[in-house]
């Protein structure tokens, strides 16, 4: 009987070490994390691409805003695009849009996620599609397309 | 897309017609406030207001009256801000006509800076300068002043229609190409045109 207690408690006693040091690697492993980050320079540092998905809005000033069709949006992101940042920015930003409510006027574009402030000045200095003013209003960024999506239904 | 916050959202410097239609952009815009040459005292049109804005240069500067509105002062040589401290709190804000200047010396530098006003920062100017291909050495000078916290800036659309107005979210992203911090940024889009307001009204 004393045997079996024995077994158990140390049983016990070895499963809590076991959680304990592995929460501690878990901290540890944070800290180095946060001390390597803050010892990269941006030299070193080298940004993973990411993706982020701009909800934007047409708002025809003068005109019908049934005439502002997708390619129409399409052709006016990348000749902005390419006139303001060349072809280098152009391939770098990869702006390119993946939904279009003709109807509604909604969209979202997705681009590199370091290039946002430029492409919210892009978008700003779209003035005329298909013959018809236009505005184009930033209206949120998101992570994901499916997120971006939900945004779109709820607008 | 949190630019309004609570701040009032100002554009200081809409030069179209005042009409519905502005009203309705302005506010699909999410702005508040429009100052405007155009309104001789402030209105309201579809929940925006339009308040005045009075342009004024040194040679006419005495006789302008006392009006409720923004005052900017409108620079196109280095004579135009000339013992400047006799201006100082008479006008709300200073608007350099870059064409027309020429090189600016320090001494100039020191006088935009003793006058204490912010300095305006036409987006439509920029951008038209861009597309020209000009350069914007003088725009960098006042936004790394403004940087070393030397003088306030604040950026406005410059818009003569409805259809050139700009969403607050591109005016900031201008001053962060153009290489301003962040939040620097912001205060020049959100703060210091609703502190303006606030005190021309």
């Amino acid at each position: 009987m004393l045997l079996e207690v024995l077994v158990a408690v140390s049983l016990v006693v070895s499963l809590i070490s076991l959680y304990l040091s592995f929460r501690s690697w878990l901290r540890v492993r944070k800290v180095i994390a946060v001390v390597r980050g803050v010892l990269a320079t941006k030299r070193t540092k080298m940004l993973r691409p990411r993706k982020r998905y701009l909800i934007f809005e047409v708002v025809a000033v003068s005109g019908d805003l049934s005439r502002v069709r997708k390619p129409g949006v399409e052709d006016a992101l990348e000749s902005s695009c390419r006139l303001l940042y060349g072809v280098l920015g152009y391939s770098t930003i990869k702006p390119s849009l993946i939904y279009y409510d003709e109807s509604r006027g909604v969209g979202i574009l997705s681009f590199r996620h370091s290039w946002r402030s430029n492409v919210f000045l892009l978008l700003s200095l779209i003035r005329e599609i298909g013959g018809v003013k236009v505005i184009v209003i930033p209206r949120a960024t998101t992570g994901t397309r499916r997120k971006a999506m939900d945004y779109v239904r709820k607008v | 897309m949190r630019t309004s916050g609570r701040h009032v959202l100002a554009d200081l410097c809409y030069l179209g017609d005042v009409n519905e239609l502005a009203a309705r952009i302005a506010r699909r815009l999410g702005y508040d406030v429009l100052a405007s040459p155009k309104v001789g005292e402030a209105k309201n049109i579809e929940g925006v207001k339009f308040i005045p804005r009075i342009e004024v240069r040194r040679a006419s500067f005495w006789g302008a009256g006392d009006v409720d509105g923004v005052r900017v002062l409108i620079v196109e040589s280095k004579e135009d801000l000339k013992s400047y401290t006799r201006l100082s709190g008479k006008v709300d804000s200073v608007r350099v006509v870059f064409d027309s200047l020429g090189d600016v010396s320090k001494d100039f530098v020191r006088r935009v800076i003793g006058l204490g006003a912010p300095l305006e920062i036409e987006f439509s100017e920029v951008v038209k300068r861009v597309w020209a291909g000009k350069p914007l050495d003088y725009y960098l000078l006042f936004l790394r002043l403004y940087a070393r916290r030397k003088t306030k800036v604040y950026v406005c659309s410059g818009a003569t229609d409805p259809s050139e107005m700009v969403h607050p979210t591109a005016m900031f992203s201008l001053l962060a190409v153009l290489g301003l911090p962040e939040d620097l940024a912001m205060k020049a889009v959100l703060k210091t045109p609703a502190e303006m307001v606030v005190n021309a009204t």
